[in-house]
């Protein structure tokens, strides 16, 4: 497999009254075509920023993306004007939101939605568009379909909603599908339902999937490689498998033991992180986990740990891994 | 939608007999001469007295009055003028209605045409001196009422004059088109002011939402998500500030129908007062009463056909 999309040394910084936020803080990682990657972490800790700043989605200002490269398909994304940048998404990556009852736009058809990025991207007239829609709502797995591009968001589901913005973001084909916590919004077993329609039709139409959760289940299920973010920062970067056996960073560790386990034994307390992310304003010197953590030591107040191979693929920002 | 004009009919017809009950009321109570009196003049003579009160049915007690008016009025009779014998309130006011529509028309849609566009340019341009400058703009035109524009108008006549530059006319609506300018702009100042910073509020709000990320991310252009994506929802509130503000509208009408001597129905009403003519004041105040109430179910219409969600059943 080759490499979709290679992303070294991101910034991303909201520039605010109060000061600077360094949202994303030089984060690097490499996807390839057709992979899963999942991204965890806490609330604030930067994965939907990293998300949209690949995107180019934030406004700027407040917003100010800066990186070596985000390599896509061979394109730098950071050097792009808008233009070429509009030919790309929606058509070549795609994302999908959050929050399925507001994505969508209220005052139009959802055929109407789904054939519009076609139209545009695909160069196909309105008929033609339309029943891409039609076919892309069926595959999403909507009843009645033709029926349906006629219904406007409100009278579907949450479920069904989050359905037809998959099937907006898949109708073009994309080879890159950004998914921001898809699934938060829903009840679990329609969390269920639309996992496993992500996971069949990123396979059919072989697109990679970036998955944001902050559900280590979801990554469980879903992804190949992990990426584990910790206040702006990359901390932990490793396959699934290695991920649960042997995670490396304490954060890593410490997130895995606050999961309740059907298998424990029964009256097993949860061990919560104590503490709370740093406020990014003031981000301390050092290891940014460093205060929350329970193998700190002088050096990591000091120094901030890079990212570095602790293992056969497996890297972690930690002077004491494991 | 049959249904919906129905609840809306008889809403109507609830306004109608507040509005003129109340109206009634005040002619009826207020300490006015004998208006059979003032008819007839030095003609005064008993029997012709009680012919000519007989002929207005002033006779009767207030109720049957009141009810013979109501009467009257469902078959489209706003009843005899006080103070031109002979003249129905349907004569008087007949013209000045198409006149006033077509004052108020014009300034309506001069106001959305202004304010609209201005309040989007300023919300794409937040915080910048361009949203700053055209905002206090607009501020002044909404916080400043025609009648001290005018003055500053003619200030700019004046200046004009003076050096020899064209004006336009502000006197003589029937005249030509050149002579209505004037007075449909300064109708259309405040409420192209109210809608500028409106406009302004509700746009922001729209461009924060997620269907607008949706569409950017879709690789929409920028204008196709402006003006088709977030333009079509900022339009719901839009509509709906737009039914309430024209009593506004009305109520400056009356003012620059009656500075400008524009024969509408606001001047009528007007005149009516100083010439203690209740007929015709009533009349017009029916006639206002029900357009307002017939535009806001016009906005309603619009309302639900732009909003999906609200589609009238």
């Amino acid at each position: 497999m080759t490499d979709l999309l290679t992303v070294r040394d991101l910034h991303t910084t909201f520039h605010t009254r109060a000061g600077d936020v360094p949202a994303v803080n030089g984060v690097s990682f490499t996807m390839r075509e057709g992979e899963t990657l999942g991204i965890v972490g806490e609330s604030g800790s930067g994965k939907s920023v990293t998300a949209l700043s690949i995107m180019r989605l934030l406004p700027t200002p407040p917003a100010e993306i800066t990186g070596q490269e985000v390599l896509f398909a061979g394109q730098d994304l950071l050097e792009m004007s808008q233009d070429q940048l509009r030919a790309l998404r929606g058509n070549k990556m795609a994302m999908i939101f959050q929050d399925p009852m507001t994505s969508l736009n209220p005052v139009f058809k959802v055929g109407f939605q789904i054939a519009e990025s076609v139209r545009m991207h695909m160069n196909l007239g309105p008929r033609d568009s339309w029943n891409r829609a039609v076919e892309m709502l069926d595959k999403v797995g909507i009843p009645n379909a033709a029926r349906r591009a006629n219904d406007y968001p409100h009278e579907f589901s949450g479920g069904m909603r989050q359905r037809v913005m998959i099937a907006i973001a898949l109708s073009c084909n994309p080879s890159l599908l950004i998914a921001d916590e898809p699934t938060t919004a829903l009840d679990v077993t329609i969390q269920a339902q639309i996992l496993e329609l992500m996971r069949a039709l990123s396979k059919e139409f072989q697109t990679a999937v970036m998955l944001i959760t902050h559900d280590l289940g979801v990554i469980a299920g879903m992804a190949q490689q992990v990426l584990v973010m910790y206040a702006g920062r990359l901390v932990e970067a490793t396959d699934t498998r290695t991920l649960f056996a042997k995670p490396a960073h304490p954060y890593t560790q410490a997130l895995l033991h606050s999961i309740p386990r059907m298998d424990d034994a029964q009256n097993e307390r949860l061990q919560p992180i104590t503490g709370q992310p740093p406020d990014l304003l003031k981000m301390p010197v050092g290891c940014s986990f460093a205060p929350r953590c329970p193998k700190a030591q002088a050096r990591c107040q000091r120094e901030t740990p890079p990212l570095v191979e602790v293992g056969a693929g497996q890297r972690a920002a930690c002077f004491f891994p494991y | 939608m049959l249904r919906f004009f129905l609840r809306r009919l008889i809403g109507l017809l609830f306004v109608v007999i507040g509005v003129t009950f109340v109206t009634y009321a005040m002619g009826y109570l207020a300490p006015n001469q004998d208006p059979i009196a003032a008819l007839l003049g030095q003609h005064n003579t008993p029997q012709a007295y009680a012919t000519l009160k007989h002929e207005y049915g002033l006779d009767k007690p207030w109720y049957i009055q009141y009810g013979t008016f109501l009467l009257n009025l469902a078959h489209g009779n706003l009843g005899l003028s006080y103070r031109y014998p002979g003249q129905s309130v349907n004569d008087f006011i007949g013209p000045a209605i198409a006149i006033s529509i077509q004052l108020g028309l014009s300034a309506l849609i001069l106001a959305l045409v202004l304010g609209i566009p201005s309040g989007i340019i300023a919300a794409l341009r937040a915080n910048t001196w361009v949203d700053t400058s055209l905002m206090s703009v607009m501020l002044f035109f909404y916080a400043v009422p025609a009648f001290v524009i005018i003055p500053f108008y003619q200030v700019l006549i004046d200046i004009l004059v003076a050096n020899n530059l064209p004006t336009l006319p502000v006197q003589g609506w029937s005249e030509g088109l050149t002579y209505k300018i004037v007075p449909v702009v300064i109708l259309a100042l405040t409420s192209m002011g109210y809608f500028a910073r409106i406009s302004r509020t509700v746009m922001l709000e729209v461009l924060r939402q997620d269907y607008v990320r949706t569409a950017r991310s879709k690789g929409l252009s920028e204008r196709r998500v402006i003006y088709l994506h977030a333009f079509r929802n900022a339009l719901l509130p839009l509509l709906s500030v737009i039914g309430p503000s024209l009593a506004f509208l009305v109520s400056g009408a009356f003012v620059i129908e009656d500075l400008f001597n524009i024969p509408g129905v606001g001047g009528a009403a007007i005149q009516a007062v100083a010439n203690r003519d209740w007929p015709v004041l009533q009349g017009t105040v029916v006639v206002l009463a029900v357009a307002v109430v017939i535009m806001n179910i016009v906005v309603d219409i619009l309302y639900s056909v732009a909003d999906p969600r609200i589609r009238i059943q």
